[in-house]
C-alpha cells in the first residue's frame, strides 16, 4: 500500500504520524474548498455543451413551430403544428423512416453476427495469431469515409467496375449500375456501412470475450465440454451485456454512419431509395433552406430514436446475464 | 504463467483461421485495390489486372493539380489538432472533477455529459450553422472546431481512466500542500500519459475522418478539409478514377501511417474506450 502511493509522483508522501493532526486540520479546510471547487473544474466542459448541443436543441424544438426562413434579418413566424403536418405530406419522408428501419436491421448481421463469431472462433486460435487477424480487421474502421465512398463507387461502377467484370466473367451479359438502380441501391449503401463498421464491433466483441474468465473455460474442457459447448454455455451468456448494448448501438446510429455513403454516392436517391432520417434533415435543411422541415423532422427523429432507445434498454436489461 | 490457457485442435481451429482470414481479406481489399489502383494508368485502371503492369505517379499529378491537397490536409491537420487539444483540456478537467470529489449534482452531471453523446448531430446543426455564420467563422477552422471543443466520449472515455486512480494519492498531495490543480497537473497526468494519449490519437482521427459538420461550415474549395475536397472531387471529377483514387490515398495516408506505427496503442485504447 504504502510502495504503491511513493512511487507516484515526486515529492510526495504518506502522512507520518507526527503529521497527522496537521492532516486532520488540512482535512478539513479542504472541504470548505471541495464545495466549489469540482464545479470550476466543469464548467469549460458545461458551458461549451449547453453553447453547442443543449441550447441548439431546444432551439430546433422552438424552431419546429415557426415558418422562418434561415436568414438572421426576418422573424420566425409562429405556426403551431404546421411544419409536422407539412412534414407527413413531403414527399420522401415515408421512404426515409422505412429505410431508416431498413437500415437498422440490415446492419446487424455485420455489426452483430459475423463480430460475434469472428471473435468466438479467435478464441480457438493462437492469441498473436488472433491479433495478427485483428489488425487488418480494424482497418476499415480508421480509413476515411469518403475515401471508402471513392474505392466503393468505383468497384460497384457500371462501366469497367470490379464488381461488373467479375459479373461478366461468371456469364452475366448486361452490366447493373448498383447505386443507380433502386432495387441495389440500399443493399449497396447497407454493406459499405457494414464494411467500414464490423471491425470496431468486432473489437468491441473481442475484447468482451477475452474478459471473460478463463477459469470457466478450463473448468468446463476439465468436465469434458468442447468448443461448441462451450460457445453455448460460457462465451454466449456472458456475452450478453455486450450483445445487447451493441445491438442497441448498432440499431441507433446505423443511419448516421451511412450518412457519408448516402450522401457522396446516391444522394438519397434513385427514386428515394436510399434516403433516411440523418440524409432527410440534412437534404431539407439546407437544399430548401426551409428551417421548419428540418426542425421538425428532427423533433419527430429525435423522439423517435429516444423511444427506441427506452424500449431497447428496457428489453435489454431483461436479456442480460452478469457474471456476478 | 501460460498465456493460453486452451489450445483447440482439428476442425474448430482450422474454421477459425478460414473465418477470420476471409474477414481480414474482405476488410482491406478495397483498401489494397485503392493504393494498387492509384499506381496504374488509366487504361490499366479499366482493365481486370491486380498488380500495375506500369507503375506511374500521373494520377497523383493530376490529382494534386485538380484540388488544393496540401492546404486541405494542412487544414484537416490544424483542425485536428485543435479539436484534440480542446476535447482532451475540457475531458481531462471534467474527469478530474467527476472522480476526485463527491459533490452535490455529481450524478446529474454525469448525465448530461453522458446524454448528449445521443443526441444527433442533425437536431443540433442549423441553430449552430446560423450561429456560426452570424459569428463570420464559415470557412475558418474556428468554424469546424469551436461547436467540437468538448466531447462526452473523451468525458466518459477519461473519467474510466481517472476513475482507476488511487484515491489515497488524492488525500497524499493534499496533505503535502499541494492545490488541487497542481496535483492534477503534477501527480495525476504523469501518470496517465499512456491512455491520455491514445484517447488524443482517436479524437485526432474522428476529426480528420469528420465530414458532416465540415461540409456545412465549407463554401469554397480552398477552405476545404481533405474530406469535404476529396467528396467535391467524387461529385464533380467522379469518372477520373485514377486522379481520383490518388487523391483518396493522399487522403488516408495520414491515419494509416499513424495506424501502422501505433497499431497496439490505438486498438488497445479503442478496446478501453469501446464508444464512438
Amino acid at each position: 500500500m504504502k510502495s504503491d502511493v511513493l512511487t507516484y509522483g515526486p515529492g510526495l508522501a504518506l502522512p507520518r504520524s507526527g503529521r497527522n493532526r496537521a492532516a486532520v486540520k488540512t482535512k478539513r479546510g479542504a472541504l470548505a474548498r471541495v464545495c466549489w471547487q469540482p464545479y470550476v473544474y466543469l464548467l469549460p466542459a458545461l458551458v461549451l455543451m449547453c453553447v453547442w448541443i443543449y441550447y441548439p436543441l431546444l432551439r430546433t424544438f422552438y424552431l419546429s413551430f415557426f415558418n422562418w426562413n434561415m436568414l438572421p434579418t426576418t422573424t420566425p413566424q409562429f405556426c403551431g403544428l404546421d411544419n409536422f403536418a407539412k412534414l407527413l405530406r413531403t414527399p420522401g419522408f415515408s421512404n426515409a423512416v422505412v429505410n431508416t428501419l431498413v437500415m437498422m436491421v440490415g446492419l446487424l448481421p455485420f455489426s452483430i453476427v459475423l463480430p460475434v463469431l469472428v471473435s468466438i472462433f479467435a478464441k480457438s486460435i493462437t492469441k498473436r495469431a488472433s491479433a495478427f487477424y485483428r489488425g487488418m480487421i480494424f482497418v476499415p474502421m480508421i480509413l476515411a469515409p469518403v475515401a471508402a465512398a471513392a474505392v466503393f463507387r468505383w468497384i460497384l461502377h457500371p462501366a469497367g467496375g470490379l464488381l461488373n467484370q467479375l459479373l461478366e466473367r461468371m456469364g452475366v451479359e448486361e452490366s447493373i449500375s448498383f447505386l443507380n438502380d433502386p432495387r441495389y441501391a440500399l443493399g449497396c449503401i447497407i454493406f459499405i456501412t457494414g464494411w467500414k463498421m464490423t471491425g470496431f464491433f468486432t473489437l468491441l466483441f473481442y475484447s468482451a470475450v477475452q474478459n471473460i474468465d478463463d477459469g470457466y473455460y478450463q473448468a468446463a474442457a476439465m468436465d469434458g465440454a468442447g468448443f461448441w459447448q462451450q460457445t453455448f454455455r460460457i462465451t454466449l451468456p456472458l456475452l450478453s451485456p455486450t450483445l445487447v448494448f451493441n445491438t442497441m448501438l448498432s440499431i441507433l446510429f446505423a443511419s448516421s454512419w451511412s450518412f457519408t455513403y448516402v450522401d457522396t454516392l446516391t444522394q438519397g436517391g434513385p427514386l428515394n431509395s436510399t434516403i433516411n432520417a440523418y440524409y432527410f434533415m440534412w437534404d431539407k435543411g439546407f437544399r430548401t433552406s426551409s428551417s421548419g422541415l428540418t426542425s421538425s423532422s428532427a423533433v419527430v427523429f429525435f423522439l423517435g430514436f429516444g423511444l427506441i432507445a427506452l424500449v431497447l434498454s428496457h428489453v435489454g436489461q431483461k436479456l442480460s446475464y452478469y457474471d456476478n | 504463467m501460460e498465456t493460453q490457457v486452451l489450445v483447440y485442435r482439428g476442425p474448430v481451429r482450422w474454421a477459425g483461421h478460414a473465418l477470420l482470414a476471409a474477414v481480414s481479406v474482405l476488410s482491406l481489399f478495397p483498401l489494397v485495390w485503392m493504393v494498387l489502383n492509384a499506381f496504374k494508368p488509366t487504361d490499366e485502371i479499366l482493365y481486370f489486372s491486380l498488380l500495375p503492369q506500369n507503375v506511374t505517379l500521373q494520377n497523383f499529378a493530376d490529382a494534386l493539380e485538380m484540388i488544393p491537397l496540401p492546404t486541405m490536409i494542412v487544414r484537416s491537420f490544424a483542425s485536428g489538432v485543435f479539436q484534440m487539444v480542446g476535447q482532451l483540456c475540457t475531458g481531462i478537467l471534467a474527469a478530474y472533477a467527476l472522480t476526485r470529489w463527491d459533490f452535490p449534482g455529481k450524478k446529474l452531471f454525469y448525465g448530461l455529459f453522458t446524454v448528449t453523446w445521443l443526441v444527433p448531430f442533425q437536431a443540433t446543426m442549423l441553430p449552430n450553422y446560423v450561429n456560426l455564420v452570424q459569428l463570420g467563422l464559415r470557412d475558418t477552422v474556428a468554424g469546424i472546431v469551436l461547436p467540437n471543443l468538448a466531447s462526452a466520449f473523451a468525458i466518459l472515455t477519461l473519467y474510466q481512466s481517472f476513475n482507476a486512480f488511487p484515491k489515497t494519492i488524492f488525500e497524499a498531495a493534499q496533505v503535502d500542500g499541494a492545490n488541487s490543480l497542481k496535483t492534477l497537473l503534477q501527480v495525476v497526468l504523469p501518470n496517465l500519459k499512456g491512455p491520455v494519449a491514445s484517447l488524443g490519437i482517436i479524437l485526432f482521427i474522428n476529426c480528420w475522418n469528420e465530414y458532416f459538420w465540415p461540409l456545412l461550415i465549407t463554401r469554397s474549395i480552398d477552405k476545404a478539409t481533405v474530406q469535404i475536397g476529396l467528396s467535391m472531387f467524387l461529385s464533380s471529377e467522379g469518372n477520373l478514377w485514377g486522379p481520383l483514387l490518388a487523391a483518396a490515398v493522399l487522403a488516408s495516408l495520414p491515419i494509416l501511417l499513424l495506424y501502422m506505427v501505433l497499431q497496439k496503442q490505438i486498438i488497445d485504447s479503442f478496446m478501453k474506450s469501446g464508444i464512438k
